[in-house]
């Protein structure tokens, strides 16, 4: 034990730190006397051996002497056994229900953050491993639990989530969620486990809480929490059916919390070729005109870097036909994005179907845009405008300084240039090199090199009109509605 | 050279264009002109007039007959200005009754006179006529390109007055002129070194004024062939500039080299304007009406350069209207009105500049406030335009605290592109108090406000001063006693700044205070073009040299004219 425990610590914080303690246990299984001696010594409040507590009685499967420990201390042995209780087999489901009353009573009155996190783990892995358990005791002990509230038992709610989203019952999850809505930003690991959660909530029926909870949890934050932190949950959320995005896209923006906008510019940030083509449905949501307008401004004043994005929440919003504010959104389709990006998004535009209600405008829009290139391509070359050959050669250093900086920030950021030796190559378009087999021969390695690359449309009033580029994406992501839209309007999200 | 000279004679595409330089290529050479070209009035086939020896020594009368390029069939005998009609009316009506009575005497010599050659099917018929018609008091020459270009290069550019480190400086400008930096700076040295080899000598004043003169016009049409007027258009303001400090002793009197520079003087502002023309009207001012054309005609990916380039038009534009304001006040009703049409449509063009180039709502540097008081003035001077002013200072105020408070693309006092191309280099307070140290905009921007009543937009900056920008120390330029030394020949090192100027939400302490220091400065009025009428050639002072507008321009437009000062306001409006 002393050895495993040296080891444990000498591991610190590594992925694989506590396997001594799993090879422990198989060491305690070969031979039961072993956990026994463990359980004896433990008994006697040895320090050292109630630390392998756990382990021993899990090795044996001692559900009968957990439950003692369990009911006779409410020291370390008590939450050692709470703990094995979880892992123990067992021969029957009535066994299993004992161990369930018998963590539901040390449980009561008490409300110590480690104990409770404990019976929650236990409860819901023995209910996972026989669904036939008493369920009303394992709610009452998941809902104990969540009453306490301590980091450590939030912990447990993020990581119960995704080790069993697909298991877990509506009301648990609800639960579990609930106490997940306290978290602290500083509880980074507890964030990381809940982003598991999520990313495995989206992809079940209770994917709706799953996006409730993260909108409560990033309002309240007040910027102390963002999307970015929840980088599986956002992934997953970009990748969802375009119906379920849709949804969530039409909410957010209504909403106009700029947390959740920033959200979403982060989720769409990883698409490329302009961004992903969302269908909204927004027919059934009965918008006023100035709701539909707030909508279609937020669309452009969060999603600006995405055009094929923003430009199909504006597709969707012409499909409506409303009279009332097609002008306007043709307008801010044209003028807000056409004008500033060409390539995926007039693609875009363009596959656009006859049949498409929005087809029309969207040919407007079109129809504008190619007479505005064409304006300013009639003008020739007008050499006295172009800048000095002096100039040029500056704003060229600076663009490849910059070029070179963003290179580094990438190369930091990259998994890969941590793991991979890295080599440079000033000549050819392959390489050669020489490796000692085992056999102790050389052995020539030939790499081919290919090319890779990302592009990215840069807007054109970044040339043109920075400042009221600035200024518009700002009007349009800080304008709120006079009068709130009635949140039983927004999509449901199911 | 004398092969550059001939391009440049044979390029010339107007038949004016040739007009402008002959009189002064014959006073050069010894030469009297007593007649000169004039638009609207019947000349009787003569363009020029001068009095002159010829090569075998008598003294005679030449009449020149003007024509472009090279003497084609079409320009000898089919139209009504052809040179067979024109040598004709000469003979007919010109010389019984026009020769002065005091060159009666005198035997004539008609000149044909073209900047090419005579085509080969033209040749015997211009032989027969000169063979049938010469007598002994009238005779016939012929002035080509090539005898053009050997009377400019034995005259006016002769080797004596313009040496070979010269020559070659005109070359290598001339050669340069697509790439606009490097021809430009050839130029400036060529009329800098010009300028100061008179050594306060009238004569030879009177001759680097035309050597100015003659080299802008070679470059010019150089340029204009190359499909480039960037170096010329700013060699013509350097021209100006420089032949004003030769001729402004001269200004006002009545004695042979004061009537020679002026006139040369008048020549190169007809010049200046030909180029400035040739490049606004005929190139920029067409695409104004199309969003954000001109923008990419910059054909730059760096969104400084465009704000560079598009404020340097919008002034550009403003001098043109200036100027064109300027020749109102010496118009009759006719072509008053000609010109009125014309400012105006420039002054639109100016709007709909701004209106479609968005650059144009936010300076980058402080000294782009030279550019924007210049169109102000000239906007100012046009009925019904206070709208489109008060639209436009207002979104510039909009920006202009958006900018700042964001730390995003403000304007700042550096003037150095590299310092430019960076800005802002860090989103901080520190750097942001830096780069705004001093302001000459905001005053022009907040007097403007004030007068045009836009008490929002002042309230604004009023607050801006008071919080982000209250270590900046806002002032405006003024002249003083050295300026009228150092102002047009670009030393700088000269005049006031009028600092710690207050903007209340009201404006009117400001206007108080500018005006004031208009009054007690005396030195504007002393300056030689406002003294003598040019007061143009201030702004071109300001707007090349880049010192800003003095407030006497705008002072009086914006108060009442009970407070007359002894600012230019009124004048620089046209006269109706």
């Amino acid at each position: 034990m002393i050895c495993v425990q040296a080891l444990v610590e000498r591991a610190g914080n590594d992925g694989a730190a506590h396997e001594p303690y799993r090879a422990f246990r198989e060491w305690c299984r070969a031979d039961l006397a072993r956990a026994r001696e463990v359980v004896d010594a433990a008994l006697q409040d040895d320090a050292l051996t109630v630390s392998f507590l756990s382990f021993a009685l899990e090795a044996g499967s001692f559900v009968d002497i957990a439950k003692e420990f369990v009911s006779s201390y409410s020291d370390k042995r008590q939450l050692a056994a709470v703990c094995a209780l979880g892992r123990c087999s067992y021969s029957s489901v009535g066994q299993a229900n004992e161990a369930l009353s018998a963590i539901l009573d040390a449980q009561r009155d008490c409300s110590d953050d480690a104990l409770c996190a404990n019976s929650l783990v236990s409860a819901l892995t023995i209910s996972n491993a026989l669904p036939a358990a008493d369920s009303s005791l394992v709610q009452t002990i998941v809902r104990l639990a969540c009453e306490a509230k301590g980091s450590q038992t939030r912990f447990f709610c993020g990581r119960m989530l995704w080790q069993f989203s697909t298991r877990l019952s509506r009301p648990t999850i609800q639960n579990l969620l609930n106490v997940l809505s306290s978290l602290e930003p500083s509880e980074k690991g507890t964030i990381r486990e809940l982003d598991l959660g999520l990313q495995k909530l989206l992809k079940t029926d209770c994917a709706d809480l799953a996006i409730r909870f993260v909108e409560t949890l990033l309002i309240s934050a007040k910027g102390g929490i963002r999307l970015p932190q929840l980088d599986r949950f956002g992934k997953e959320l970009s990748t969802a059916s375009r119906h379920h995005l849709g949804g969530v896209v039409v909410r957010w923006l209504l909403l106009g919390e700029s947390v959740l906008c920033d959200g979403l510019h982060e989720v769409m940030r990883e698409v490329e070729g302009g961004g992903k083509v969302l269908e909204l449905d927004l027919k059934g949501l009965n918008l006023s005109a100035v709701e539909t307008v707030f909508l279609s401004r937020k669309a452009v004043g969060y999603l600006f870097f995405q055009p094929v994005t923003a430009a199909s929440v504006l597709v969707s919003v012409l499909r409506i036909q409303d009279n009332r504010i097609i002008d306007d959104v043709r307008d801010l389709l044209l003028s807000a994005l056409l004008v500033n990006f060409g390539g995926a998004l007039v693609n875009y535009l363009e596959s656009i179907d006859k049949e498409d209600p929005a087809y029309s405008d969207v040919r407007w829009a079109l129809e504008q845009n190619e007479q505005y290139l064409s304006d300013f391509n009639s003008i020739g070359e007008i050499k006295e405008l172009w800048p000095s050959d002096y100039q040029r050669q500056i704003e060229r250093r600076r663009a490849s300084e910059e070029g070179r900086e963003i290179q580094k920030m990438a190369e930091k950021k990259s998994v890969f240039f941590g793991l991979v030796k890295r080599s440079t190559i000033l000549y050819g378009n392959r390489t050669l090199a020489y490796v000692d087999d085992q056999e102790g021969k050389r052995r020539p390695i030939e790499v081919e090199m290919k090319s890779f690359g990302a592009t990215i449309e840069l807007p054109r009033a970044l040339i043109v009109d920075p400042v009221g580029l600035d200024y518009m994406l700002r009007v349009f992501r800080a304008e709120r509605l006079k009068h709130e839209t009635d949140h039983s309007r927004l999509p449901s999200l199911t | 050279m004398k092969l550059i000279i001939r391009d440049y004679l044979a390029s010339l595409k107007e038949r004016e264009e040739l007009d402008a330089i002959l009189p002064d290529l014959l006073s050069e050479i010894g030469f009297t002109v007593y007649s000169r070209p004039g638009r609207g009035t019947t000349q009787y086939g003569v363009d020029v007039a001068a009095v002159g020896e010829d090569e075998d020594g008598e003294r005679k009368v030449f009449l020149f007959s003007v024509k472009q390029g090279d003497l084609t069939r079409r320009d000898w005998n089919v139209t009504e200005q052809s040179l067979r009609q024109s040598f004709d009316d000469i003979q007919d009506v010109y010389i019984p009754t026009r020769i002065p009575k005091r060159y009666e005497n005198l035997k004539i010599v008609i000149c044909a006179c073209f900047g090419g050659d005579v085509q080969e099917q033209v040749r015997p018929m211009l032989t027969g006529y000169i063979n049938a018609h010469t007598t002994d008091r009238v005779s016939f020459a012929e002035w080509n390109g090539d005898k053009l270009a050997g009377l400019v290069l034995q005259g006016i550019l002769r080797e004596e007055i313009l040496p070979k480190p010269l020559r070659s400086r005109f070359q290598k400008a001339v050669a340069m002129v697509d790439e606009p930096d490097v021809s430009f700076a050839h130029f400036v040295g060529l009329v800098t070194q010009l300028r100061e080899s008179t050594g306060g000598i009238q004569k030879l004043k009177v001759r680097v004024a035309r050597q100015i003169y003659i080299c802008l016009w070679i470059l010019f049409v150089w340029a204009r062939d190359a499909g480039n007027l960037e170096s010329p258009y700013r060699a013509s303001e350097i021209a100006l500039l420089n032949v004003w400090e030769l001729a402004r002793g001269f200004v006002g009197k009545n004695n042979k080299n004061s009537r020679a520079i002026t006139s040369v003087f008048h020549a190169l502002i007809r010049v200046h304007i030909m180029i400035v023309e040739n490049l606004l009207v005929r190139k920029i001012l067409p695409h104004v009406g199309k969003r954000h054309a001109l923008s990419m005609g910059v054909e730059s990916r760096s969104s400084v350069d465009v704000n560079l380039k598009l404020f340097d038009v919008l002034g550009r534009i403003a001098m043109l209207g200036l100027w064109l304001n300027w020749f109102g006040q010496k118009l009759e009703n006719e072509e008053e009105a000609e010109r009125h049409g014309k400012v105006r449509e420039i002054a639109e063009g100016g709007f709909k500049l701004i209106h479609n180039n968005p650059t144009l709502l936010l300076p980058r540097c402080d000294h782009q406030a030279i550019d924007i008081a210049l169109f102000l003035c000239f906007a100012s001077s046009i009925e019904g335009c206070e709208a489109d002013i008060s639209g436009w200072l207002q979104e510039l105020t909009t920006r202009l605290a958006l900018a700042i408070r964001t730390h995003g693309k403000y304007p700042c006092v550096f003037g150095d592109y590299r310092d430019l191309v960076d800005h802002p280099r860090e989103r901080s307070d520190e750097y942001r108090s830096e780069a705004t140290s001093g302001s000459t905009l905001i005053p022009l921007v907040a007097a403007w406000l004030s007068a045009l009543g836009d008490s929002n937009s002042l309230e604004t900056i009023s607050e801006l001063t008071r919080t982000e920008l209250s270590h900046c120390t806002l002032q405006l330029w003024l002249v003083d006693e050295v300026t009228e030394e150092k102002l047009y020949v670009g030393e700088h090192g000269h005049g006031v700044a009028l600092c710690d100027l207050a903007i209340s939400n009201s404006g009117k302490e400001l206007l108080d205070t500018v005006s004031e220091a208009c009054r007690a400065k005396e030195s504007f009025s002393m300056l030689s073009p406002v003294r003598t009428g040019y007061w143009p050639i201030v702004l071109l002072a300001c707007r090349h040299y880049r010192h800003p507008i003095p407030p006497q321009f705008w002072i009086n437009v914006l108060r009442p004219l009970a407070d007359d000062g002894e600012g230019l306001g009124s004048e620089i409006a046209p006269k109706s």
